[in-house]
């Protein structure tokens, strides 16, 4: 890499704190389609720290499925049932009664 | 969300931050931005295209590549095929579907999103197959190039709807005859020189790229193209590279395709197309 190896792990640290904060959105999100979208973005956070470490090859494919593929599979997968998620079947039943 | 929140959730942020900082640049946790290189990496790299060791070379300066296909090849080839056999298990459950072009219709996005993405869709196809066929050279390779290349098909079906794939030509058959196509062209690289061994009587390996001193027959690895000059194509890692692009690239294609078919067609079934 042109940078020096100390920005180098600053910038690393800074895109796995990212990558951290997205991933915990993405558990605690009830909304599925904004889960899948924050994993998206953790996929972007690992794809810049793949590329600090040297692993261009890793980059390509990342992107690619992480980013695109990934993504839009589970989009359709929700398109096809429901967005949202429950706690407990209680909660569902109260939904369905309405 | 209240002030204390934000500034509890940027506080907690920069203590992970910092952690993370110190587990690094204390060498706890080594990351490869590091000044020598472990002996395994030291030695692909000094192997991989060094012409002075033509018995353990594999002609190619991308090292990712010549491991994948050449050096742990076998393991590479058992991945495609796993990856055919999921593409075939996804198919079986919609082997009965038959698809009505006509009733697919023009679904799609605005006008804008129509017209940039005809646009990009020329542009994207050019970086995957300068990926792939470059594979041997730079980074990537096969399925690098195979699955940007279903991000651009996977774009079309988003924005344009699937009918303006299946109205051009991108019917299941033709699709699966592309991955199979590419699944031949790999089986055949792979088993000439072993053939080819047994036919002359000399030692033959599957997957075997270079010649080696007990094994003398090899893909070579220069191609005199006139005007052009010496090109280098790596022997085998080229063929397989192209293949593995058509392979993965149909593969994926055909499995958007089939996921973004309309609900009602997919429950009433129907002949086999």
């Amino acid at each position: 890499m042109i940078l020096s190896v100390p920005v180098c792990y600053i910038l690393i640290a800074l895109f796995m704190t990212y990558a951290l904060i997205l991933t915990y959105k993405t558990m605690i999100e009830k909304d599925l389609v904004k889960a899948v979208i924050y994993s998206a973005g953790q996929a972007v956070a690992y794809t810049l720290v793949f590329t600090l470490l040297a692993a261009p090859d890793l980059v390509l494919a990342y992107v690619a499925v992480g980013v695109g593929m990934y993504t839009a599979l589970f989009l359709f997968i929700i398109s096809r049932t429901e967005s949202k998620e429950y706690d407990n079947l209680k909660e569902l039943g109260g939904m369905n009664e309405k | 969300m209240k002030n204390k929140e934000i500034l509890l959730g940027v506080l907690a942020g920069l203590i992970v931050l910092a952690l993370v900082y110190l587990l690094v640049s204390l060498a706890i946790i080594i990351v490869p931005p590091q000044e020598d290189n472990r002996w395994l990496a030291s030695w692909f790299l000094e192997t991989a295209y060094n012409s002075e060791r033509k018995e353990l070379w594999s002609a190619s300066p991308e090292v990712v590549t010549s491991i994948l296909w050449d050096y742990r090849g076998l393991d590479t080839v058992y991945e495609t095929s796993v990856f055919f056999f999921a593409i075939i298990g996804g198919l079986m459950l919609v082997r009965s579907v038959k698809i009505d072009p006509s009733k697919l219709g023009i679904r799609g996005m605005s006008v804008i999103s129509k017209t940039v993405t005809k646009i990009v869709l020329v542009s994207i196809p050019v970086v995957a197959a300068s990926v792939a066929l470059h594979g041997h050279l730079t980074p990537g390779g096969g399925f690098q190039g195979g699955s940007i290349f279903a991000v651009a098909s996977l774009l079309a079906i988003v924005a344009l709807g699937v009918g303006f794939l299946y109205r051009r030509g991108w019917s299941k058959v033709r699709l699966l005859g592309f991955r199979t196509m590419g699944l031949i062209i790999i089986s055949i690289v792979i088993m000439a020189v072993f053939i080819a061994g047994l036919t002359i009587g000399a030692t033959g390996y599957i997957v075997q790229n270079q010649w080696k001193p007990w094994a003398p027959i090899g893909y070579g690895y220069l191609i005199n193209l006139g005007l052009l000059g010496d090109v280098l194509y790596s022997g085998s890692l080229i063929f397989l590279n192209i293949a593995e692009f058509l392979a993965v690239s149909a593969g994926l294609s055909l499995a958007f395709i089939i996921m973004a078919l309309p609900r009602e067609e997919l429950i009433k079934g129907g002949d086999l197309e």
